[in-house]
């Protein structure tokens, strides 16, 4: 079944091409990872899917239908998005954080049921944070809060998740620990999820198919091993790289060149 | 730090008691406000009057209907209002310093309204109209300043809050230099606040106008805990971030430029209130809308009490009192908020 129907898409922003008729699909409970550049317009790609940024032209479906037929209440059941601004200035708990997550399901005060508490209490187990429920958001450290924000999505009772570089800044356990939680809401629930990502490597051991883009255009799209080649990689990122394979197994793993390897006169 | 926790208490339930003990507590200052002034007035009188029991002295009667009452009902007018907008300004620039008058959104107001009297216009309708353009230009103001970013920098904002308010104060000096009228040589009024020019008859206007903007506010909090997340974290759950923060900026300056056109210039009201009802309840808007308004108002009867009791002969300016408690708490956050 398909999830996200995206064809000939476009975005310019002050008269700049940002996103050039894109056109893909991504299956429903597929895990796909956008990289590429800085500025190739990853995360404004991620933005058109939530309706946050809405496209000139070309169509967009979630689920079968047009993202425009859609009421933002509506679509914010269908797609959840955790995003990278995290800075919070107000004490709010972990708790009441999480539970904003119910917000699509409830009225216009959103008053909790006794149900609601039980989801938000399951998610927070999900991601491994319900000792943190009653600690306030930014006491906590970075791979926590974005423990929490997952655990937020997750409530939100979505059919796809949006992450906007979620392991960005975190250690290596935390990096792990957030993608097999991706891999497992995939596995369990069938939740598509999609995701702009910076780390090659790892989106390479985790994604089913992976999308470079370039300059608001898709180089190549597929799975891992058909995406990072050394000819793909060198065109989009246009510096010296290595690509090997993965002990792990079947996935392409990428070396950075560094620049001393390279020159004539300080070579080693 | 909380005093009621979620998990025993429904958010219902919270309001309630809130809006029962804020409104017990308010109704002590009021009291205590009507007795206080150049002829003391017992409570046991003021209770009697009430109740309508017995014959009082005509002279106190007038003096506690005609000036002491509609005095405190708007000063907790004013401070309702001025309190719910700068809840309302933190929310919506997801900045903890955001304030009306730190803003120069108040400045901004009574610049209109000054402008509307200087133009010869009706005292409640032109002017307050008035002091709506004007608050509603320093806003554009701000909105231009922290165009498209997600947080404005604190410093940026406190900045052209500052040169907005230097603005406005030397636009209303230059004014008052300019005119004729004798009502407008009252400088004090506008540039410190004073509630000393009540009436009845305000009091009632104001009250019609401020109750539908608490309405209107007190519906869309939830809307403003989910924007304190971000514009894309309240988009991505379902909030209409656009509608949501023109409807709240629209009505909170609607609500503030109604007062300060009769109050002046009241600064840091909107600071002291939010941060300390924030401490007590935490940040959940559904909860902090109501304690604003009461407490708002209570703080600002405690004020004018003070105003009034503390110097030897006749009054202060109530905005002094204001500005002597709110700047120092202001330099507090600041410093908390830059570690």
């Amino acid at each position: 079944m398909i999830s996200i129907e995206i064809e000939n898409l476009h975005y310019a922003y002050k008269n700049e091409d940002v996103l050039k008729n894109l056109s893909f699909n991504i299956k429903q409970g597929e895990f796909f990872i956008i990289i590429g550049p800085n500025g190739s317009g990853k995360t404004t790609l991620l933005k058109t899917l939530n309706n946050i940024i809405t496209p000139d032209k070309g169509l967009l479906k979630i689920s079968g239908y047009s993202i425009k037929s859609y009421k933002r209440k509506s679509l914010s059941r269908k797609i959840s998005f955790v995003s990278q601004d995290t800075n919070l200035d107000f004490p709010f708990t972990a708790n009441e954080i999480v539970m904003m997550g119910r917000s699509p399901h409830l009225g216009l005060f959103g008053l909790e049921t006794d149900i609601d508490c039980k989801i938000v209490e399951n998610a927070m187990e999900f991601t491994h944070v319900s000792h943190l429920k009653d600690r306030l958001i930014n006491q906590l450290s970075g791979g926590e809060r974005q423990r929490v924000y997952i655990a937020r999505a997750i409530c939100q009772d979505p059919e796809i998740i949006l992450l906007d570089e979620p392991t960005a800044s975190l250690d290596l356990s935390h990096q792990v620990l957030i993608m097999d939680l991706m891999e497992k809401l995939r596995i369990e629930k069938n939740i598509t999820i999609v995701m702009v990502s910076h780390d090659i490597n790892l989106a390479a051991l985790y994604a089913d198919r992976l999308l470079l883009m370039k300059n608001g255009e898709i180089i190549k799209i597929g799975k891992p091993e058909n995406v990072i080649t050394y000819e793909n990689l060198e065109k989009t990122y246009e510096c010296v790289i290595m690509v090997d394979k993965n002990p792990l197994g079947n996935f392409p793993i990428v070396i950075p060149v560094p620049g001393r390897y390279l020159s004539n006169k300080g070579g080693l | 730090m909380k005093i009621l926790q979620k998990e025993s208490v429904s958010v219902i339930n919270q309001i309630f008691i809130i809006c029962f003990a804020g409104s017990i507590i308010l109704i002590s200052f009021v009291l205590i406000g009507i007795c206080i002034g150049s002829s003391d007035i017992s409570i046991k009188s003021i209770i009697n009057i009430i109740c309508n029991k017995e014959e009082l002295d005509p002279l106190i009667k007038t003096i506690i209907i005609k000036i002491r009452l509609p005095r405190v009902l708007f000063a907790i007018e004013v401070g309702a209002s001025l309190s719910l907008g700068g809840l309302v300004f933190q929310a919506l620039l997801r900045n903890p310093l955001a304030e009306p008058y730190i803003l120069g959104i108040s400045g901004g107001s009574a610049v209109g309204a000054i402008t509307g009297i200087f133009l010869g216009f009706s005292r409640y309708f032109g002017v307050s109209i008035m002091a709506f353009i004007g608050s509603m230009m320093t806003l554009l103001l701000i909105l231009f300043i922290s165009q498209g970013k997600t947080t404005v920098k604190k410093d940026s904002l406190l900045l052209s809050g500052v040169m907005v308010n230097a603005f406005c104060s030397s636009l209303i000096m230059f004014f008052l230099s300019l005119s004729h009228d004798n009502k407008l040589h009252n400088i004090l009024f506008w540039l410190m606040g004073d509630l000393s020019m009540s009436e009845t008859k305000h009091v009632l206007t104001v009250f019609m106008f401020l109750t539908p903007c608490f309405i209107i506010i007190f519906l869309l909090t939830h809307s403003m805990n989910l924007l304190l997340m971000g514009k894309e974290a309240a988009l991505s759950m379902g909030v209409n971030v656009r509608f949501v923060t023109y409807v709240l900026l629209i009505t909170t300056s609607f609500m503030i430029s109604i007062t300060v056109c009769h109050s002046g210039i009241l600064g840091f009201v909107g600071l002291v209130m939010p941060h300390l009802l924030r401490l007590i309840f935490g940040p959940d808007h559904r909860l902090l809308v109501p304690a604003c308004i009461l407490g708002g108002g209570t703080f600002m009867v405690l004020c004018d009490i003070l105003a009034r009791w503390l110097p030897k002969q006749g009054e202060m300016p109530v905005g002094v009192i204001t500005a002597i408690i709110g700047a120092p708490l202001f330099i507090f956050l600041l410093r908390r908020s830059a570690k």
